[in-house]
């Protein structure tokens, strides 16, 4: 019996983490701590950075100066 | 609104449904990807416009196979109103008459995420809370983007001299009172004019009263299926003239419209419908000229009076008591209120005949007596 306890563990344990890492699995498809999205996304101050330094090379959109009335 | 603010995600979104969706499932990109510029490729900024079927409609089935054909969606009108104006004789013209169309007046289309998650496109966008899914959004940041104009400013009073809509001021309403999600999400194939849409806000669905077999109020018992609501109940409403489109030296659209009058008008009604049977109703001038796409192409609304340039108008400035149903005679013979043929410029008259009011159509003033029995 006891020669069975190790390998089954073992395939347990292969299994189990095969479910938790593959981004395929339903488990791991949910945001985790790892996208980049979320953590850059909800970082105020990380995101006013890299704001800046696209403001840098892109303007602010504007608006035509030549727009006027209302309507 | 700051670049930053308006991609900011606040942390509760992820504990929410939609928070559970992987970012790149809706977005594209690259979730793994720790350089931004790289990550980015390929972004999907809104992923549910032209077609929410591959996100909203995961869940929402029901909801997007109607929103995707709704007004919002398609400002279907525009596109009927403008073609039949167009210069359809010369293709190469009437080509760049869409084009302007496509440039300028579909500019301000909405989509589901374009009201339940940022502001409008048209407002260069920005989460409304934080990517916070909003089921009810908030009128200030979203139906004012593109209804400002006009609209948002008679219903909370910011047209000096004109009070706030009674539903506004008094019973603290919001657009999505009335113009409920059923509306909003409504199919609109077909639909000649958004007055033509079944789903949309009737005054009677609260004001039962008013359409009953005997009315209470006796005002109402006389003008029942005569006059639409509004042209005893409405006050001013903002018209607009002489808009003309183009793009500047930098790329930008520019929008120049004319003269902005405050007016109230009452016309004659053209459309009579079982819903809409009524001899006068309240107009509105638009800002649309025959000029509207010269900067593009001459002569491009060549038809441009096949159709009114004043129109069917239901202003959102609603009163119990307003300066022409004070009394009979403040309607009744006051030649000032209706549309008459020197209200309208030469060259409008021929697309307006049936709208003008011909002095022979303007009701004719009553006794002292009789007019105090129906102020009641």
């Amino acid at each position: 019996m006891k020669k069975f306890v190790l390998p089954a563990t073992i395939l347990t344990l292969i299994f189990l983490s095969f479910i938790t890492l593959n981004p395929e699995t339903s488990m791991a498809k949910g945001i985790d701590s790892s996208s980049q999205c979320v953590n850059c996304h909800t970082n105020v101050s990380k995101l006013i950075r890299l704001t800046w330094e696209i403001e840098k090379t892109r303007p602010k959109p504007g608006k035509s100066a030549e727009t006027s009335g209302e309507g | 609104m700051e670049l930053y603010e308006k991609i900011y995600v606040n942390p509760s979104f992820l504990k929410t449904d939609h928070g559970e969706i992987a970012c790149v499932t809706c977005h594209k990109g690259d979730s793994k990807d720790p350089d931004w510029q790289t990550a980015h490729k390929g972004i999907v900024r809104d992923p549910t416009f032209p077609d929410a079927g591959d996100t909203c409609g995961e869940c929402h089935e029901d909801i997007v196979k109607t929103a995707k054909n709704s007004l919002h969606y398609t400002l279907a009108p525009f596109k009927k109103i403008i073609e039949t104006r167009a210069n359809k004789q010369d293709k190469s013209v009437f080509e760049k008459v869409c084009l302007a169309k496509d440039k300028h007046c579909n500019a301000c289309h909405s989509s589901c995420g374009q009201c339940h998650v940022s502001r409008p496109d048209y407002a260069k966008g920005g989460f409304l809370a934080g990517h916070l899914f909003q089921k009810k959004p908030c009128m200030d940041t979203t139906c004012s983007i593109c209804h400002g104009g006009r609209v948002y400013g008679e219903f909370t009073g910011l047209n000096d001299e004109y009070p706030a809509d009674v539903h506004y001021e008094k019973e603290e309403m919001t657009c999505m009172d009335c113009h409920t999600a059923k509306e909003m999400h409504a199919d609109a194939i077909g639909v000649v004019t958004r007055f033509d849409l079944p789903e949309r806000p009737r005054c009677e669905n609260c004001h039962k009263d008013v359409v009953s077999r005997e009315p209470k109020t006796k005002s109402h018992r006389i003008h029942k299926d005569k006059l639409a609501c509004q042209v005893c109940h409405a006050q001013a409403n903002k018209n607009c003239f002489r808009c003309h489109v183009g793009t500047d030296k930098r790329g930008f659209t520019f929008y120049k419209s004319g003269e902005t009058k405050m007016l109230f008008k009452i016309g004659l009604n053209i459309n009579k419908t079982n819903e809409r049977p009524y001899d006068y109703v309240v107009l509105r001038h638009p800002p649309a000229d025959p000029g509207l796409f010269d900067f593009y192409v001459k002569n491009g609304l060549a038809d441009f009076d096949k159709l009114p340039t004043w129109k069917l108008d239901t202003p959102h400035s609603i009163q119990r008591i307003t300066p022409q149903n004070k009394t009979c005679n403040n309607c009744h013979g006051n030649e000032s209120l209706f549309l008459r043929k020197q209200d309208v410029t030469k060259w409008e008259q021929k697309a307006n005949a049936g709208i003008i009011v011909p002095d022979n159509k303007i009701p004719k003033p009553v006794k002292e007596k009789a007019a105090k029995q129906g102020s009641g």
